[in-house]
């Protein structure tokens, strides 16, 4: 071997190293779904606080390597699996559920408990996109996995695919965010369309004060309440509350801030950052992906059709001056607090001065209750 | 007496430190068996052969120099396990021995061989207290019988050993698979879990509907104003404009708070600037100057 053909063999042997003598065009179509996700969240203001972690985490999981050298998200001993552990064990999602309920005003649910009821009906969007996916041909446990899209909350998705089906993980994290930033583009036609316009301009009882007591009384009643019927909620519900607690107690303001500012951004970048690694191409880009994103979709529309139905149902009910504008009922989803400013964006279209903020925030945080119990009824069932 | 104490403190401290890293024996189990390897984990010369695996259940590491391992109980003392740092155990972690009668092959290979149904025992350096044991029986070949999770007291068969890994029976869900067999469409599924949501946030609206008036501060004092007027709290609502310049005046009383102007003047910031009319050069008479 002369000198020269030692070097090209030794050239030919790096570049069997770079990702360029690794890429597949499956890698090229994943990296134009991250910038894709960039670009939404940079220029179009979606969800820049998830799509940037997950679109860069995407970039990250689809540069092709040479497997081997420990440095893909599914390699054993690479620095992004041991970060991905707190996705796979669930560690990361309870902790973000502290941070939410940290910054969380429950007020709205409080002053009203009724919305209770609509966070509690938008939630059959997930078990009709269960019904959908066991009728597609998924087993039980994915189907439930991917019905929790249909619950609108990131983290809840994350914490029970990772439990019931965690080679859908990926699939189903990407294909829940997806759809919580694209909330003011689903929701709004769905709300229009089951509506009529008398019921749109529906105006509301402002809600009464709530005292500190209630306020401090509520995350400890909830959790005795919610936990006592489904225990599996425990790790979100759990967290959830007692990061409300922190919050309204007055007295732990310290652990409050660390709780909704620093602990939840390092929390969100880091699963944001590895949940996007983890759409690695050769893992995400299949048939059931495709479908998951499909099924994703559908439950997000019952999700607000149930929501909506069910204040009209309500409606029939309730005393003339009692009534709750049917437009807070896609609220019920527990994309905190996108769909809540739907409710209030639609509800300004047909009447400037009704604002719906407040109180599509009640079914908003009933919501997040809800899907999280939902969670724990399918991982109680079906782990 | 002090001297007296302080060696009683430092004694019991001492104990106390070296009991924190004693490494009891007893802390051993005996985790999985394979007696009939056909297909499974290979030696380090390839073969397969039979083996057995221990897991120290605490969480401290232990030295399992000195202990013995047999498979025959007239004989507890067959196989002493020699010097070797090999044979330290982490906490929490398991050590294979290939149970060939081959011991000339290396310090993890035993004197005895296991034969596909018998018994095991781990035994003490006393060379009689039995640590653990184990009785096995093996069907067929590849299969393992293991406690169904490291150190559980419940004994299973496993598919496949998992040797130097965790017990982890293979991957059967029979809450799942009941419900596809009962269940193939989920509507049954659907409506409990509907059931069950809509129960706990029901519950919970009922709780804070009524519950909550108890602990409401002002609730003796609305009773009065229901009482004597139903009507007026129904015809009280307060529209959102008025709602949202209330809250527009607590926030610029709370944010821009400050003195009454007219009787307290709040003095910030205090300097000495040069002025010609504080100079105490212009102040001061100029000194007199004899004029010739």
């Amino acid at each position: 071997m002369d000198f020269f053909e030692f070097l090209f063999d030794r050239f030919q042997q790096f570049i069997g190293y770079t990702a360029f003598g690794n890429m597949t065009w499956g890698h090229i179509i994943m990296i134009a779904i991250g910038l894709i996700f960039i670009y939404l969240a940079i220029t179009k203001d979606y969800e820049p606080l998830l799509l940037v972690p997950i679109g860069f985490g995407i970039l990250v999981g689809n540069i092709p390597f040479h497997p081997g050298l420990k440095l893909g998200v599914y390699e054993t001993g690479s620095v992004m699996n041991y970060l991905y552990f707190g996705v796979i064990q669930g560690v990361y999602p309870p902790l973000i559920f502290l941070g939410i309920g940290a910054m969380t005003d429950f007020s709205a649910l409080i002053s009203n408990p009724k919305l209770f009821l609509i966070g509690a009906a938008a939630q059959f969007g997930i078990f009709g996109a269960y019904m959908i996916a066991l009728f597609l041909g998924f087993t039980p446990q994915e189907a439930g996995a991917i019905g929790i899209i249909g619950g609108a909350d990131g983290p809840t998705a994350i914490f029970l695919s990772s439990k019931l089906a965690p080679d859908l993980m990926g699939a189903i994290a990407i294909s829940a965010y997806s759809y919580m930033a694209l909330v003011p583009v689903i929701q709004p036609p769905i709300m229009k369309l089951l509506t009529k316009r008398r019921e749109r301009i529906i105006r509301m009882k402002p809600p009464r004060a709530v005292s500190k007591r209630e306020k401090i009384l509520f995350p400890l009643i909830g959790l005795l309440l919610t936990c006592f019927i489904v225990p599996s909620g425990l790790p979100l519900l759990g967290m959830l509350f007692f990061g409300n607690l922190l919050k309204e107690s007055g007295v732990t303001k310290r652990l409050a801030d660390t709780a909704k500012g620093p602990l939840i951004d390092i929390v969100t970048i880091l699963i944001g950052l590895t949940v996007g690694a983890s759409t690695q191409a050769t893992t995400f880009l299949t048939m059931k992906s495709i479908g998951i994103f499909a099924l994703g979709a559908g439950s997000f529309v019952i999700a607000t059709t149930t929501g909506v139905m069910f204040v009209k149902f309500l409606n029939l009910f309730l005393k003339e001056g009692r009534k709750i504008n049917p437009l807070i009922g896609n609220s019920g989803v527990s994309a905190v607090p996108d769909s809540a400013r739907v409710s209030q964006m639609v509800g300004q279209q047909y009447d400037k001065s009704n604002h719906l903020l407040m109180h599509a925030m009640g079914p908003n945080v009933a919501g997040v209750i809800g899907s999280a119990v939902a969670a724990g009824i399918l991982l109680g069932f079906l782990y | 007496m002090n001297l007296r104490k302080i060696f009683l403190t430092v004694l019991v401290g001492l104990t106390v430190y070296a009991n924190s890293f004693a490494q009891y024996s007893s802390d051993l189990r005996i985790n999985e068996v394979q007696a009939v390897n056909e297909n499974g984990l290979e030696d380090q010369f390839g073969d397969h052969v039979p083996w057995i695996e221990i897991f120290n259940t605490a969480y401290n590491s232990i030295n399992m120099q000195g202990l013995y391992l047999s498979n025959d109980p007239s004989n507890l003392t067959r196989y002493k396990l020699p010097y070797d740092t090999r044979f330290k155990i982490p906490q929490r972690s398991h050590l294979v021995f290939f149970c060939d009668g081959n011991s000339n092959k290396g310090n993890f290979h035993t004197n005895f061989q296991l034969d596909s149904e018998g018994v095991v025992y781990l035994v003490d350096g006393d060379g009689i207290t039995i640590i653990d044991s184990v009785s096995y029986s093996f069907s067929k070949a590849d299969i393992s019988y293991g406690r169904e999770d490291d150190g559980a007291n419940k004994w299973i068969y496993f598919e496949s050993g998992t040797p130097q890994q965790a017990n982890i029976p293979a991957q059967s869900n029979h809450n799942a698979e009941s419900f596809l067999e009962y269940d193939p469409i989920g509507i049954g599924m659907a409506i409990i879990a509907m059931f069950v949501v809509m129960s706990a946030l029901v519950l919970s609206y009922l709780t804070f509907k009524y519950v909550s008036r108890l602990y409401r501060s002002d609730w003796k004092k609305k009773k009065v104003i229901a009482e004597t007027n139903p009507e007026e709290e129904e015809s009280e609502s307060i529209s959102g404009e008025v709602a949202a310049a209330i809250a527009m005046s607590l926030h610029i009383y709370v944010h821009q708070m400050h003195d009454l102007e007219d009787t307290i003047i709040t003095i910030r910031k205090i300097s000495k600037t040069y002025s010609p009319w504080s100079s105490k050069l212009y102040m001061l008479r100029p000194w007199p100057h004899k004029k010739n």
